[in-house]
């Protein structure tokens, strides 16, 4: 396959920008109130374990993606159906995200803009950056690692300055209701983000072949889970849960409570920062992975028109998605798990991996005898 | 054609500008009173409060007054403001409100959702203060220009901000801690009151600024709240008294009569306390407050160089102390609000019991007994230790 080289660290920073994702804005697991933070707690560990089985089908194809090993486990015509579907799912997530940009950014600084524009000027810089390939964006995705981690570092420094606007007393009652709720908050929040780390079993083939995958996968994960569960508990702990679960943007409503003696104010610019870095880093492994799918699954060599004509496939999807934020919000917290998520993400992996267990072993038996 | 793609690429990086504002274009709206209409059965009287800001401007201020009030009715506050450029001359901006008044009577009838549209606006932040216009108008406190601030405004927050570190009976409230204490169970609303101190001789601002007893701006009490709707109120020391079982007094002075009309005062350097509520054997409202004191003036010939003398007056504070706190916390179990978020403070460390009695807590709450403890120390009796003789 491709004689483009990601190293280990690239890899981490891969991982964790991914996973910060869009979740870092989103209320997600507030379901279980107080107790949020115990289903990022717990989640990571459930994503880790989709992580394995992603990682363990890599290991007995290591050139192939996952569109082209699905032929092979499923057969050409079924596997090329699935593939497809794949490479649908990914638009689709694409321009899921891109919408949840859109609309973060038209919710605070560009009032006045249109999600058209916004969606355009996102767009051109993903097409761009995917027609200069994986090497480059991974390159980018390591430097907006290090800008993301300060401008995280320095927020939550903000926030502990402004000591009044934490209330650490707001996360009690612990288990109040018991583990029911966080059971039920579980699944989903697995899905998003943990198991749209299927993307990367479309970019492995990429990694040096003597990175360990599996340990820098773990690692990236625990530390985007741990982070995760600080940020879920910082927000906990300044909005309250009334308000964390009300608020279309959690981490906007919060950044909007610093003020640290009527002078460091108005802080929205890092929220910004971070929505457009984190948005283009997962829209742009999503938007890769459907060009590098469909290139294969149609033969055809990398070129600028499948870029194009994906890209504006994502685009348009992006638009015309949902009528309001409000709905596409709620089609992502109640459909697109249950309908989209859990097939592609948990149903089809695991069932890959039996097939191919069990292929495995028969060729094995046969080649013995 | 290459070229002129290249060209309109560069042409889309121009367009930072598209939707810029000047300053002088802009009305910033900085103040809002909230008062019930006069002309309409329901609905709101909406004062806003403009800044011209040329006559801040530290070189072209010409005469005239840096602010101006716009006040129109409407049924909502979104409304009212698009309404009121109907006379406002310039585009009215509210992203840099940083006051909210609402006059009692508004609050009286129960705030409902009135603080809604400043979390669902996307231009307003949520950090600025709300407070209640007590037996007035919003629009008549609003109006009042003072000799030592600019506007209104600045003078309403920094007399609060004042108060707030000097004495402790008011509280700067943000809209956002607002909200959650009317959403939050177990806890209710307290509003810092504002009031004029007298009555504008003539409406003519520069008649005020000449006199030297001018109309001013005071905070006066704490609006009890129950519910959305305004109960009650506190007044000078009981208001103290509950900022400092909230734990919020930075510093105040206290009196301890040390005889016939004679009193010691105290100030108060840091102040902290803890509130519990103990189920066992009947519900007991649980105080526990810390205070560190000076002695600043006595009117009583008592000699501070004596352990014996200030274990006594230190004794005395502290009863005094206690009997204010429990006076305080009797006025709102009288209410039947619990105002201290003593049910809050259940619901975190028992919440099955909360889960439970929630329904009748405002009952408990009035039924429960009072337990306050008061630890003062007193680490200083100031430069002197015995007062000057009389002779």
């Amino acid at each position: 396959m491709p004689n483009v080289k990601i190293d280990g660290f690239q890899l981490f920073s891969i991982i964790v920008l991914f996973l910060f994702g869009t979740t870092i804005f989103l209320n997600i697991g507030s379901g279980a109130r107080e107790d949020a933070w115990i289903v990022t707690l717990i989640s990571p560990v459930a994503g880790m374990i989709l992580f394995t089985i992603y990682y363990r089908l890599y290991k007995y194809y290591p050139d192939l993606p996952l569109t082209e090993y699905i032929k092979k486990i499923m057969g050409k015509y079924v596997g090329s159906i699935i593939s497809y579907f794949y490479i649908i799912y990914f638009i689709y997530i694409a321009s899921r995200v891109l919408r949840d940009m859109e609309e973060l950014l038209s919710s605070s600084p560009y009032t006045r803009t249109s999600l058209i524009t916004l969606g355009i000027s996102m767009l051109f810089v993903l097409i761009y950056a995917i027609n200069l390939g994986f090497e480059v964006i991974s390159r980018v995705i390591l430097i907006s690692f290090f800008i993301i981690g300060m401008a995280l570092f320095i927020m939550n420094i903000l926030f502990v300055i402004n000591g009044y606007i934490i209330h650490l007393e707001n996360i009690k009652p612990i288990l109040a209701e018991g583990w029911k709720p966080i059971f039920k908050e579980l699944p989903l929040s697995t899905m998003v983000p943990y198991g749209e780390l299927i993307t990367l079993s479309m970019i492995l083939p990429f990694i040096n072949k003597h990175t360990k995958i599996l340990k820098v996968g773990i690692m990236a994960i625990g530390v985007a889970g741990l982070y995760l569960t600080l940020n879920i508990l910082i927000l906990i702990s300044i909005l309250g849960t009334e308000t964390l679960s009300s608020a279309t943007s959690p981490a906007l409503t919060a950044v909007g409570y610093i003020n640290i003696a009527g002078f460091i104010q108005r802080l929205d610019t890092f929220i910004i920062i971070l929505v457009v870095i984190l948005g283009f880093v997962k829209v742009s492994l999503f938007f890769f992975c459907a060009v590098i799918g469909m290139n294969n699954l149609f033969k055809i060599k990398q070129n600028t028109l499948s870029t194009f004509s994906i890209g504006a496939v994502i685009f348009l999807s992006s638009i015309l998605i949902a009528p309001s934020y409000q709905t596409h919000i709620d089609e992502g917290l109640k459909t697109v798990p249950y309908v989209l998520h859990l097939p592609f993400q948990i149903v089809i992996p695991i069932l890959l991996f039996i097939l191919v267990t069990i292929k495995e072993k028969v060729t094995r038996n046969t080649s013995l005898n | 054609m290459k070229k002129i793609c290249k060209i309109l690429l560069i042409m889309m990086l121009l367009t930072g500008c598209s939707n810029y504002r000047e300053l002088n274009e802009l009305g910033l709206i900085v103040a809002m009173g909230i008062d019930p209409a006069k002309n309409m059965e329901n609905g709101y009287r909406i004062t806003f409060q403009v800044i011209n800001p040329s006559q801040l401007s530290p070189t072209g201020s010409t005469s005239g007054l840096p602010i101006t009030n716009y006040t129109v009715e409407s049924n909502t506050l979104v409304d009212a403001y698009r309404i009121a450029s109907n006379i406002i001359p310039r585009e009215n901006d509210v992203s840099h409100l940083s006051l909210v008044v609402i006059s009692e009577s508004v609050a009286r009838k129960g705030l409902k959702l009135l603080l809604d549209p400043f979390v669902r606006g996307k231009q307003t932040r949520t950090t600025f203060p709300v407070f209640i216009a007590r037996g007035d108008s919003a629009e008549n406190i609003l109006g009042v220009v003072e000799p030592l601030e600019s506007n209104p405004t600045k003078s309403i927050k920094s007399t609060s901000e004042n108060n707030q570190t000097m004495y402790g009976l008011a509280k700067i409230t943000p809209i956002h801690e607002a909200i959650s204490s009317i959403s939050s169970e177990g806890k209710e609303l307290l509003l810092t009151g504002i009031q004029l101190n007298k009555e504008l001789t003539s409406s003519n601002q520069t008649d005020n600024l000449n006199n030297i007893k001018p109309a001013l701006i005071e905070v006066s009490g704490l609006a009890i709240f129950k519910k959305d709707k305004l109960v009650g109120w506190y007044d000078g020391e009981l208001a103290r008294t509950a900022h400092l079982i909230l734990s919020e007094v930075e510093s105040s002075s206290f009196l301890v009569p040390c005889g016939e009309g004679d009193h010691i005062t105290f100030t108060a350097k840091r102040s902290n306390s803890k509130i519990n509520t103990v189920l066992k054997p009947t519900p007991t409202l649980r105080v526990d407050v810390g205070l560190t004191n000076e002695i600043s003036e006595t009117s009583c010939y008592l000699d501070f160089s004596n352990a014996q003398v200030l274990d006594r007056v230190e004794k005395d504070l502290e009863k005094k102390i206690k009997e204010e706190i429990e006076n305080t916390i009797k006025i709102s179990q009288d209410q039947g609000t619990d105002v201290f978020g003593f049910g809050n403070k259940l619901n975190k460390e028992n919440p099955n019991y909360w889960k439970k009695h929630k329904k009748e807590w405002d009952s408990i709450y009035s039924d429960a007994k009072i337990e306050v403890h008061v630890n003062a120390t007193l680490i200083d009796s100031g430069l002197s230790s015995k007062p000057y003789q009389i002779r």
